[in-house]
């Protein structure tokens, strides 16, 4: 059975899947930007986020669960000479020897924290990583009904997206959602095909979110031992947060 | 279209529990969590509290099953009504006007039970806080905290906005006629926090609209793994949340969420 760390197993296949969401990137160059010392990125994959941070002229260091995503940026990075200190870590329990200035977690990966337990002890550890007065910053998703109610175990129409190398990529999601415990379990099938349609490769994957209220967000960073925190909607300027859209969220430690 | 919950109503209208009398007529055949409760008041082992008990809905069958039951509510127009209730059945209940928030009662209890979503008025994270805070204050070791909260599903978030839904259909116990209680609902899923205006209409034999009572009421929707953690911030140390008054687990969206919630640390 396919799990959530098979999923990140596909570096190509990630890159090329979410290749459309670029949304966000600039917003994070300028946090990083304004950061002004090292930042930590947390899930930080094959680099989506990151190296445009470190092409910014931003000191970058990531960690992700999934070593084939790290190789996979950092022969990216390689290819442009450039570096960023990537460690194979789960946020639930990395160790660095430095604190920072900022912690980021894009792209709802946060998410991935299943239980209270693992929401928790991510959350302490970024506290403990952050120099007086730093911040944590995370991006989510904020439910949206009628998506939610999508997940009702029948395979969603299929995406297609142009591979790079020529043929296509078609990724067909069927979504189980968990209303009580805030569970989506996302089962994908992507196929490659070549010029003609003929599928060249099958994949099957899997992956887990928990999904998260904002009321209840904040009595997890309050339990994680944040005292300030807030919450704006969208990768703008500061707005207030909308349902069913993007929330960035933002906890200072102490100083 | 979602209303903030800060968005003044466009009229200002009493709330629900102004009128004991109407609340009762409405409410009077609404019998399903009282077998539960009944329950719950003969195996407490003590003394019991009821939370927003109102006109004694549940107070008073708690009584009448044996249970030594202290009440309060922040509605003297309720409490008025329990009192008036209560002598006619030949019963005595010490029920004061208190608030959830920072209710002091002169004792400690076995069980404190708060029924029927009375927990969701408090609207924002400090009043939630305080009020499970109190409530285990007010535990003897041993005790529990019970609460009767509707789960916060798809249902509830989709009924936002729409035109007013037929709710609850009775007949009032003295006339006869026919109560069609109508509520239109404005939800913020930000906040959780749900904005309704009740119609209470009363018909006369023919179906025509004899008389409207208006009133607007406000309550913050809880989600399960939030519940936990307020649960937990509150200082609780074990609970269980069940999906119903019979015990059966919490399973769908438009289940019951019956919480039970112990204090280890109390002495």
């Amino acid at each position: 059975m396919a799990t959530t760390t098979d999923y990140y197993c596909t570096p190509e296949l990630y890159e090329i899947i979410y290749s459309d969401f670029t949304a966000d990137i600039p917003f994070w160059v300028e946090i990083a930007k304004a950061a002004r010392g090292p930042v930590l990125e947390l899930c930080c994959g094959t680099g989506r986020v990151l190296i445009p941070c470190v092409e910014a002229g931003v000191a970058m260091e990531g960690l992700d669960a999934a070593s084939a995503m790290l190789d996979h940026c950092r022969a990216k990075l390689a290819r442009t000479g450039r570096t960023a200190e990537l460690t194979v870590s789960d946020m639930r329990d990395f160790t660095r020897p430095r604190r920072y200035a900022l912690i980021v977690i894009p792209f709802s990966s946060f998410y991935h924290n299943l239980t209270r337990a693992d929401q928790i002890a991510t959350l302490r550890r970024c506290r403990e990583h952050l120099a007086p007065g730093g911040r944590l910053m995370f991006q989510v998703f904020h439910p949206d009904l009628r998506k939610l109610l999508e997940n009702d175990g029948v395979p969603r129409l299929p995406k297609t997206i142009p591979h790079p190398e020529g043929g296509t990529v078609r990724v067909t999601d069927t979504g189980r959602a968990d209303f009580i415990e805030q569970r989506l379990r996302i089962q994908r099938e992507v196929e490659e095909l070549d010029p003609g349609g003929a599928v060249r490769a099958r994949h099957e994957l899997q992956f887990d979110f928990r999904y998260l209220w904002k009321p209840e967000t904040e009595l997890l960073l309050a339990a994680a031992g944040f005292t300030r925190f807030e919450v704006q909607g969208g990768f703008g300027a500061a707005r207030a947060p909308v349902a069913g859209e993007n929330l960035v969220w933002t906890a200072w430690q102490d100083s | 279209m979602t209303a903030r919950p800060d968005d003044p109503p466009a009229v200002v209208l009493p709330s629900p529990f102004d009128d004991g009398a109407m609340y009762d007529a409405i409410f009077h055949g609404f019998d399903m969590d009282l077998d539960f409760w009944r329950a719950q008041a003969k195996t407490a082992g003590g003394a019991v509290l009821e939370a927003a008990c109102g006109t004694g809905r549940v107070t008073l069958p708690m009584i009448e099953a044996g249970a030594d039951v202290d009440g309060f509510d922040l509605f003297p127009a309720m409490l008025a009504r329990l009192q008036a209730r209560a002598s006619e059945r030949g019963l005595r209940v010490d029920a004061r006007v208190s608030d959830l928030r920072d209710f002091r009662m002169p004792r400690r209890y076995a069980l404190i039970a708060i029924p029927f979503n009375a927990f969701l008025h408090n609207l924002t994270q400090a009043d939630q806080l305080a009020s499970l805070t109190r409530c285990r204050e007010h535990l003897l070791p041993g005790g529990r905290l019970v609460m009767h909260v509707s789960f916060f599903g798809a249902a509830i978030i989709a009924a936002s906005g729409g035109p007013p839904e037929l709710e609850y259909e009775t007949r009032h116990p003295v006339t006869g006629r026919t109560l069609r209680l109508y509520d239109q609902r404005m939800m913020d899923p930000i906040e959780q926090i749900q904005h309704s205006i009740n119609e209470v209409h009363e018909l006369d034999e023919r179906g025509e609209v004899l008389a409207m009572h208006r009133s607007e009421t406000r309550v913050r929707w809880i989600g399960k793994p939030e519940l936990e953690l307020l649960l937990a911030a509150a200082g609780f140390t074990r609970w269980r949340i069940d999906g119903g008054f019979a015990g059966q687990p919490l399973r769908s969206a438009e289940d019951q969420m019956i919480v039970f919630a112990w204090a280890d640390g109390n002495r």
